[in-house]
């Protein structure tokens, strides 16, 4: 089995989720015996072409002259990539799947499933209608219509969570048995390393406080503004530092919000911290919350329960899919604060009930969350479209292939 | 031969000139005893078509309607085309030749050149610095830097002038002998050896 991976970020490249992913997933891929070619954007420093973990890289040149805007960019990025790639699979008649991620790489991916007929699947880890609220402008919904287009020209799509997959259904109106659930995964290694626990958590908070910690972009649809309102409510009862590491717009507003209102000293507002930092950070806390109002998967609190930390969600998307009350950590009301409060409080009093929620919630991580049962039903989704392929009469004629 | 021409207009769409011409020079192509296939855009019709001249031609719409600007609109549209183009290659049998008319129709070009290393001609009707009235827009620089690519990929440029010639030349840096002056006005079968030519030098590339 060979897959072709189109994605427009992959490491050293990373801006978003789409990287990190396309990474865990296609090295677990590789070590499960698929062979994996990633083709996707150049990034400065890294190779041109290099096997990385058992996966083959090719870095193209990703359309570096001025462009009108990021669409328009995007779609001359694909010309690009897929002239690039048909030269690849020109040569390469062992590729089985093309395997798209997101609207960013859809032309290049329709264009090559197209002439050289192999099956497409798309990977929809986001949507314009789901970023933007709606399509409000001729760019959004020129970007939707493009998502649209992608996910009818897969054989399969595969969303992150059963409500991504109800919310595609709904925003690209694509048939809800044309879509596969795999969620997303965590590499429990990157949470292994030893480290000096009380030294570092000197760094953050006194001996004596416990540690609330929220990850995420400092942005209203992750409910930092309801963290901090119901950081008042916890600390008349307990004596903890919130600390909230990410960017956004709304980190400074909440910082002098902070101020104001006397807890200042309660609070801490890392900005972006890099990776293996925040993994300790994780480690270190003693409750992880995740107060979102929209979480379309909601990997926090995934890797919050790899560290071990119990985690609060609020009852949204794909948290309410991670997490189960009561049994792998504290669910509660979607922007109401009170209840937040209430849960963070349930966890930071019960030091007995937190440890049972952890134990409980690390071993869903392991049996879930875990790169290689992923990486399992991937290739479980490609074979059963490669068995619905071979049947039908689309594929190359034998004096092509 | 089997040709395939790729071009943004083709009666009964009539953008400028460029789709009467095609016309005259698919039915020509046809007449030298050559397989010739149109695979153009229209708004509305849909499907194939065989004329009586014998050219047959293939119309598709754009995949994705609402557009920011011509260049998405054309990025999109192209993998229409080659879709078709990849449908005749498979089920017709082996094209030996395509012909782009214009940056438009050059970006499916190239990646067909790459898919099934077919050869490709293109033509150009105006260049994107006269149109834009040498415009530094990133909108006219992206569509100068496909029409650069294109006419770097081709085989063989046609032009209309040898004023045209001498600017396209110094403009992408072209082999002065890759591009052709094509007269437009009376017998084209001194094109369709051009083209027989074309197909037998092969892929370059």
């Amino acid at each position: 089995m060979k897959v072709m991976m189109l994605t427009w970020e992959f490491p050293p490249r990373i801006i978003g989720g789409i990287a990190p992913h396309v990474y865990d997933l296609s090295r677990a891929l590789s070590r499960q015996g698929v062979t994996v070619i990633v083709v996707t954007c150049d990034f400065p420093g890294a190779p041109e072409r290099e096997i990385l973990d058992g996966i083959e890289v090719h870095r193209v040149n990703s359309y570096l002259s001025p462009t009108p805007d990021f669409a328009s960019w995007t779609y001359l990025m694909n010309m690009n990539l897929k002239r690039y790639a048909a030269g690849l699979l020109y040569l390469d008649h062992q590729v089985d799947v093309i395997h798209a991620h997101d609207w960013l790489v859809a032309e290049a991916a329709i264009g090559l499933k197209h002439l050289f007929r192999i099956p497409l699947v798309a990977t929809i880890h986001s949507t314009e209608y789901g970023r933007r609220n709606g399509v409000h402008t001729d760019y959004q919904r020129m970007i939707h219509q493009t998502e649209v287009w992608l996910s009818r020209e897969a054989w399969r799509a595969i969303c992150c969570s059963d409500y991504m997959a109800s919310h595609v259904n709904f925003a690209l109106g694509l048939p809800r048995e044309n879509i596969s659930v795999i969620p997303n995964g965590v590499d429990l290694q990157k949470f292994s390393p030893s480290f000096d626990r009380e030294s570092f958590r000197r760094d953050y908070a006194s001996p004596d406080e416990k540690i609330v910690l929220f990850v995420g972009r400092m942005v209203y649809e992750k409910g930092v503004g309801l963290l901090l309102e119901a950081a008042h409510k916890v600390l008349r009862s307990m004596n903890a530092k919130f600390i909230f590491v990410g960017e956004g717009y709304l980190r400074d507003v909440l910082a002098k919000k902070a101020m104001d209102e006397g807890i200042g000293r309660k609070v801490y507002f890392t900005g972006f911290l890099d990776d293996p930092t925040v993994k300790l950070l994780y480690r270190t806390a003693d409750v992880c919350v995740v107060p979102s109002l929209y979480e379309p998967f909601g990997i926090v609190a995934i890797e919050a329960m790899a560290a071990g930390t119990p985690v609060v969600v609020s009852d949204v998307g794909g948290l309410s899919e991670i997490v189960q009350h009561d049994v792998t950590g504290v669910v509660v009301h979607p922007n109401d604060a009170d209840s937040l409060a209430w849960g963070i409080l349930r966890v930071l009093k019960d030091r007995q009930y937190a440890n049972v929620l952890s134990e409980r919630a690390g071993q869903r991580v392991i049996k879930t969350y875990n790169w290689d049962v992923i990486a399992h039903a991937t290739s479980q989704v490609y074979h059963k479209l490669l068995k619905e392929y071979s049947s039908g009469s689309w594929k190359r004629p034998s004096q092509f292939s | 031969m089997r040709v395939s021409i790729l071009t943004w207009e083709y009666p009964p769409r009539i953008v400028s000139e460029l789709s009467a011409y095609v016309q005259i020079l698919s039915q020509t192509l046809a007449k030298n005893g050559n397989e010739v296939h149109v695979i153009t855009f229209h708004d509305t019709l849909r499907g194939d078509e065989k004329e009586p001249s014998g050219v047959i031609v293939h119309r598709v719409g754009n995949p994705v309607s609402t557009h920011v600007n011509v260049l998405t609109w054309d990025l999109t549209l192209s993998c229409e085309f080659e879709r078709v183009c990849a449908n005749v290659h498979y089920d017709s049998g082996r094209i030996d030749l395509i012909d782009c008319h214009e940056w438009l129709s050059v970006v499916a070009a190239m990646t067909l050149k790459r898919a099934f290393r077919i050869p490709f001609v293109m033509t150009l009707d105006s260049l994107e610095e006269q149109r834009s009235n040498f415009g530094s827009e990133p909108l006219n620089l992206a569509v100068r830097s496909i029409e650069r690519m294109g006419t770097n990929d081709a085989l063989f440029v046609l032009v209309k002038s040898e004023a045209m010639k001498a600017q396209v030349v110094n403009l992408h840096g072209l082999n002065s002998e890759k591009v052709k002056v094509v007269r437009r006005a009376g017998d084209l079968s001194g094109l369709a050896q051009l083209y027989d030519e074309a197909a037998r030098t092969g892929f370059a590339g």
